[in-house]
C-alpha cells in the first residue's frame, strides 16, 4: 500500500517533469528574438521534407552570394542559403546534420570564407557567432552538440554556457517586448523571406579595385584548430557520402596569403576526394566588376550576386546530377514565390544605380 | 556556490536522494554532514573546510572538559580560552583578512598564499553559534555533545552557510539528529517555499536592486522624491533578499526534516522599532541578547557601575542607564559583526539603538500626547501610522549599508531635501533608472503578494498549508506557474549582473 503510494508520486513527478520541460521549450522559442537568422535557419524547416537539391552553408558570404531563386529560374533547381553573419565554421557540420533531418539535398554547398577569416583573426568569432545559429535550432542533441563543439573549438570570451544550452536564461527578459510575430515563430514554421538570402538595405554600392593573386601557387599550412575544423566536417561528408563542393566566393583580397591557404585547403579537401572551388580565380569567368559589384570588401551587392550565382550555377549544373523541376507541378510554389523575390531584387538594383548615379 | 544558482539545486536534489537512500536512518545525518562538507569545500576552497573542523573541535573539546571540571575557576579559563581562539579566528579571517595579517609580519608577495584562505562561507554565523554552545554547557543549560561530528554537522550544516539563522544546539543539534523517512508532502513542502524564496530574491529584490544602484550611484542626478523613493526600495530590496534568502534555506532544511529556528516573522507589522528587531533577524537578536547583554547586565562590573549610579542619580534612573549602556555596547558589537566598518556601525548599531533607546524613553511622552491629543489608539489609523514611522525610522538607518560610506550616506540623505533643477519629472525620472512600467508592475504585484502573505500568517493562515489541501492538480498548476514566473521575471543571465545576497557578506 506504502510502495503504491511512493510509484504514484513517482508517476506525479515524472509527469511534472515532461509538462516542466514542454513548458520550459515552447516558453524558449516565444522568447527568442524574432530576426533574420531566425528567419533563415527555421525557414529551413519550413521547408516541404526532400524538396531541396542544393544547401548552402556558410556566414554572410553565403547568404549575400547564392541567389535560390535565380538558381530556379534558370537551372529549376531547388535551393537554400543556411547560414547567417559571422557563423563560426565550427558549425558547417552540425548545420548539414540538421538539415538531413528534414532534406535530402543532392549537393551541399560549403563556402569556407570563415577558414581565412579564422586564420586572420583568432577571436573574431564570439559567443554571438554560435548564438544567431543555435538561438534559432530547435532543442535537439545535434543542437547541444553543436554548442559544445564550437564553445570548445573557439573558447569565445565572457561566454555564458549554460545560457547557449537553454536560452531562456538569456532571452527571458523579452516578456516586455515580445509581439504576434514571437508566437508565430514559436508554434508555426515560416518561410524564410528569399530562401535564406539576404538583401541588405542601405548596402549598396563601394567602388574596389581588383587584386587578382589567382597565379599565387605556394602553400600557407592552416593553425591546428582551424584545420582540426576542416577535417572533421571532411571526415563527416566522408562517412555519410554526402555529395559536396567546398567553395570560396569572390571577395578582395588584401595579400596573396589568402590564396596561399586556400592552396593548402584545396589539397587537404582533395585526399578526401572532394572538390574545391576558389572563385577568386575565375573573375574574368564571372566578368565580376570590383568597381560596380561590391557593397564592402568582402560582400557582393545584388549585381555581384547574380553573376556569382549564374556561375556557379553553371558549374553545379554541368558537374552534378540535378534535374530540372521547373516544370513539376509539385514544385510551382517555387514559381509563385520567384515573383515576390524579382520585385525585391529589382528594387534592390534600382536603389544600387540611383546610389552610384549619386557618387 | 550560489544558492539561487542551478548547481546548487543539483546539490541539493542529489543530497535529498541520497538522504533517503539510506536504509538505516540513524546514519542519515552523515549523509548531511559529508553534503556539508562537500558543499564549504566547493564553495571557499578545501583548505576553509579546516577552519570549520578547527573551530568545532575547539567547540567539541572544551564543553567535554567544562563538564568534567569540577573547579568553576578552570571551567571558567577554558571556556574563556575557547571563546577567544574562535572569536581569533572569526577576527583574522573574517574582519581583518589574512592578507592584511601577513603583510604586518613582514611578508609582501602574499597573492598565492591568500588565495587559500578565503574567509569561510558563513564563518560570522557558525562562530557565533559554537561561541553559544560553549557557553550554554558552561552555564550548565545543557549536556556536552560527545560526538564529535555532531557538532561539525551543527556549525557547517550547508544550507545554514549562506545566511544562517545562527543556530542553538539544543533545537537545531536534536533536530539534525532524527530519523527521518520519505514522505512526498514534506519535499513539496520544502520545496514551495524555494520557489517563494527565489520569487522574493530574483523577482523582488535583484529588481529593486537596479533602480536602487542606479540611484545611489548619483544621487545628485535625481530628485529628493526620487532619492526618498529608493530608499524605501532599498528597504524592499534588504528584506526580500534576505528573507528570501532564508526561504530557500529554510525550504532547503524542510526537504530533509529539519526545522531551524525561525528568523523572520512580518517585520515590516512592527509599530515600534523594540518590536521590529523581535521579529528581524531573529536569532541574531536573540543570539546576542543572551550571551552579551544579559551576560554583561549580571557582571560584576555592570553591578559596581550601577551601584555607583545610584548613589549619584537614584535607583531608578541608575538602573536605566546601566541598560542603555549596555545595550549600547551590544549594539556596536552588532554593527561590528555585521562587517566592521563605520557605516555598519551607524547601521546596524548605532541608529537601531538610538531608535530603541529613545523609543523607550519617550513612551511615556507619546502616551500623553495621545491622551491630549484625544487619538484613538486602537483605530487601524492609528496602527498605520505608527508602523510606518517604524518603517521610516529603519530606512533612515538602511541608507548607511547601501551607501558606500557613512559620508556617502549623509549625502543621500542629505539629497532629499536639497533643492535643485533634475532633468524631468518624477515619473520620468523613476522610469530612466534602469525600470519599465512593466517592471514596475512586476514589483507591485511582487510587495502585494509579500505583504498578502504576511497579513495572512499573523492572522494564523499559512499560505503554503492551503495550498497543500488543494486538489493535486491545482497544486500541479499553481506550482508551475510559479517556477514559471520566477524563470520569466526574475534577474539573472547575461545582460544582468547577477546580485549577491546582501548577508551573505556578513
Amino acid at each position: 500500500m506504502r510502495n503504491n503510494k511512493r510509484y504514484r508520486w513517482i508517476y506525479l513527478f515524472f509527469i511534472f517533469v515532461v509538462v516542466f520541460v514542454s513548458l520550459y521549450i515552447a516558453l524558449s522559442y516565444v522568447m527568442r528574438p524574432v530576426t533574420m537568422y531566425r528567419n533563415t535557419i527555421q525557414g529551413l524547416y519550413a521547408e516541404k521534407s526532400d524538396s531541396l537539391d542544393v544547401v548552402c552553408i556558410g556566414g554572410s558570404s553565403t547568404s549575400t552570394f547564392w541567389e535560390p531563386y535565380e538558381a530556379w529560374k534558370r537551372w529549376g533547381m531547388t535551393s537554400y542559403d543556411l547560414s547567417t553573419d559571422s557563423m563560426t565554421p565550427s558549425l558547417i557540420k552540425y548545420l548539414m546534420i540538421e538539415t538531413l533531418k528534414t532534406q535530402k539535398p543532392r549537393l551541399f554547398v560549403v563556402d569556407l570564407r570563415a577558414i581565412d577569416v579564422r586564420e586572420e583573426d583568432k577571436s573574431y568569432y564570439t559567443e554571438a557567432s554560435i548564438r544567431l545559429v543555435t538561438d534559432s535550432m530547435r532543442y535537439s542533441l545535434n543542437r547541444h552538440n553543436a554548442i559544445r563543439y564550437s564553445i570548445g573549438i573557439e573558447e569565445p570570451t565572457h561566454v555564458n554556457d549554460l545560457s547557449l544550452y537553454l536560452d531562456l536564461i538569456k532571452y527571458h527578459s523579452n516578456w516586455q517586448t515580445i509581439t504576434r510575430d514571437n508566437f508565430f515563430y514559436a508554434f508555426s514554421n515560416i518561410k524564410s523571406y528569399y530562401k535564406g538570402f539576404n538583401i541588405y538595405k542601405e548596402q549598396y554600392h563601394t567602388s574596389l579595385e581588383m587584386n587578382d593573386f589567382s597565379s599565387v601557387d605556394r602553400r600557407e599550412p592552416l593553425s591546428e584548430e582551424t584545420e582540426q575544423i576542416l577535417i572533421d566536417v571532411l571526415e563527416y561528408c566522408r562517412e555519410n557520402n554526402l555529395e559536396v563542393l567546398f567553395v570560396v566566393n569572390p571577395f578582395w583580397q588584401k595579400s596573396d596569403i589568402t590564396k596561399a591557404r586556400y592552396n593548402y585547403v584545396s589539397d587537404l579537401i582533395s585526399q578526401y576526394g572532394y572538390t574545391f572551388l576558389n572563385a577568386n580565380d575565375y573573375y574574368k569567368e564571372m566578368d565580376i566588376d570590383f568597381s560596380h559589384d561590391f557593397y564592402n570588401h568582402d560582400h557582393v551587392n545584388i549585381y555581384g550576386a547574380d553573376k556569382y550565382t549564374l556561375f556557379l550555377g553553371e558549374y553545379i549544373a554541368d558537374n552534378y546530377d540535378i534535374s530540372d523541376k521547373r516544370d513539376d507541378k509539385m514544385y510551382s510554389y517555387w514559381n509563385e514565390e520567384y515573383a515576390e523575390w524579382k520585385k525585391a531584387a529589382d528594387l534592390q538594383k534600382s536603389e544600387i544605380d540611383l546610389a552610384i548615379s549619386k557618387e | 556556490m550560489k544558492i539561487t544558482g542551478v548547481e546548487f539545486f543539483l546539490f541539493l536534489s542529489l543530497t535529498i536522494i541520497l538522504f533517503y537512500s539510506i536504509q538505516k536512518t540513524r546514519y542519515q545525518w552523515l549523509v548531511l554532514l559529508t553534503s556539508s562538507l562537500c558543499f564549504f569545500a566547493l564553495s571557499t576552497g578545501i583548505i576553509t573546510v579546516l577552519h570549520l573542523l578547527f573551530v568545532s573541535l575547539i567547540a567539541w573539546k572544551s564543553a567535554l572538559w567544562v563538564e568534567n571540571f569540577k573547579d568553576d575557576k578552570a571551567k571558567a579559563r577554558i571556556t574563556f580560552a575557547a571563546i577567544s581562539l574562535v572569536v581569533l579566528g572569526l577576527i583574522i579571517l573574517k574582519y581583518i583578512g589574512i592578507k592584511r595579517c601577513l603583510i604586518s609580519f613582514g611578508m609582501t608577495d602574499t597573492s598565492d598564499f591568500v588565495n587559500y584562505f578565503l574567509a569561510p562561507i558563513g564563518i560570522s554565523y557558525y562562530s557565533l553559534s559554537l561561541i553559544g554552545y560553549i557557553l550554554e554547557v558552561f552555564w550548565g543549560n545543557y549536556k556536552a555533545e560527545k560526538n564529535y561530528l555532531r557538532i561539525v554537522l551543527f556549525a557547517g550544516f550547508f544550507p545554514q552557510l549562506t545566511s544562517g539563522p545562527i543556530v542553538r544546539f539544543e533545537e537545531t543539534g536534536k533536530e539534525l539528529g532524527k530519523q527521518i523517512d520519505f514522505d512526498h508532502k514534506r519535499i513539496l513542502f520544502g520545496f514551495y517555499r524555494i520557489i517563494w524564496g527565489l520569487f522574493k530574491k530574483m523577482v523582488i529584490a535583484d529588481r529593486s536592486a537596479i533602480f536602487v544602484t542606479s540611484v545611489y550611484t548619483s544621487p545628485d542626478q535625481c530628485s529628493g522624491a526620487v532619492v526618498a523613493f529608493s530608499i524605501i526600495m532599498f528597504a524592499l530590496q534588504l528584506y526580500a533578499d534576505f528573507s528570501g534568502c532564508m526561504d530557500i534555506i529554510f525550504g532547503a532544511s524542510e526537504c530533509f526534516g529539519i526545522a531551524l529556528p525561525i528568523n523572520f516573522n512580518s517585520p515590516f507589522f512592527s509599530e515600534t522599532v523594540s518590536e521590529f528587531w523581535d521579529r528581524w533577524h531573529i536569532t541574531m537578536g536573540r543570539w546576542f541578547r543572551d550571551f552579551t547583554l544579559y551576560p554583561l547586565l549580571k557582571s560584576s562590573f555592570a553591578q559596581k557601575y550601577k551601584k555607583a549610579l545610584t548613589d549619584k542619580l537614584g535607583k531608578k534612573a541608575a538602573k536605566k542607564i546601566t541598560t542603555y549602556t549596555f545595550m549600547l555596547v551590544v549594539w556596536i558589537l552588532i554593527g561590528i559583526w555585521h562587517g566592521g566598518e563605520a557605516k555598519y556601525l551607524v547601521a546596524s548599531g548605532l541608529l537601531p539603538g538610538f531608535y530603541l533607546i529613545s523609543g523607550q524613553q519617550l513612551s511615556g511622552f507619546f502616551e500623553k500626547m495621545t491622551k491630549v491629543l484625544r487619538i484613538n489608539t486602537s483605530s487601524f489609523l492609528w496602527h498605520l501610522f505608527r508602523k510606518i514611522r517604524t518603517f521610516l525610522c529603519l530606512c533612515s538607518s538602511w541608507v548607511f549599508i547601501r551607501a558606500a560610506g557613512v559620508k556617502e550616506g549623509l549625502v543621500v540623505l542629505g539629497e532629499i531635501f536639497r533643492t535643485k533643477n533634475s532633468p524631468g519629472s518624477f515619473n520620468e525620472q523613476v522610469l530612466s533608472q534602469g525600470l519599465t512600467v512593466w517592471d514596475f508592475v512586476v514589483l507591485a504585484f511582487g510587495v502585494l503578494s509579500l505583504f498578502g502573505i504576511a497579513h495572512f500568517r499573523e492572522r494564523g493562515i499559512d499560505a503554503r498549508n492551503s495550498i497543500m489541501k488543494l486538489n493535486p492538480a491545482v497544486q500541479f498548476i499553481i506550482v508551475l506557474c510559479a517556477i514559471f514566473l520566477v524563470i520569466i521575471a526574475g534577474i539573472y543571465g547575461p545582460g544582468y549582473s547577477a546580485t549577491e545576497f546582501i548577508y551573505k557578506q556578513f
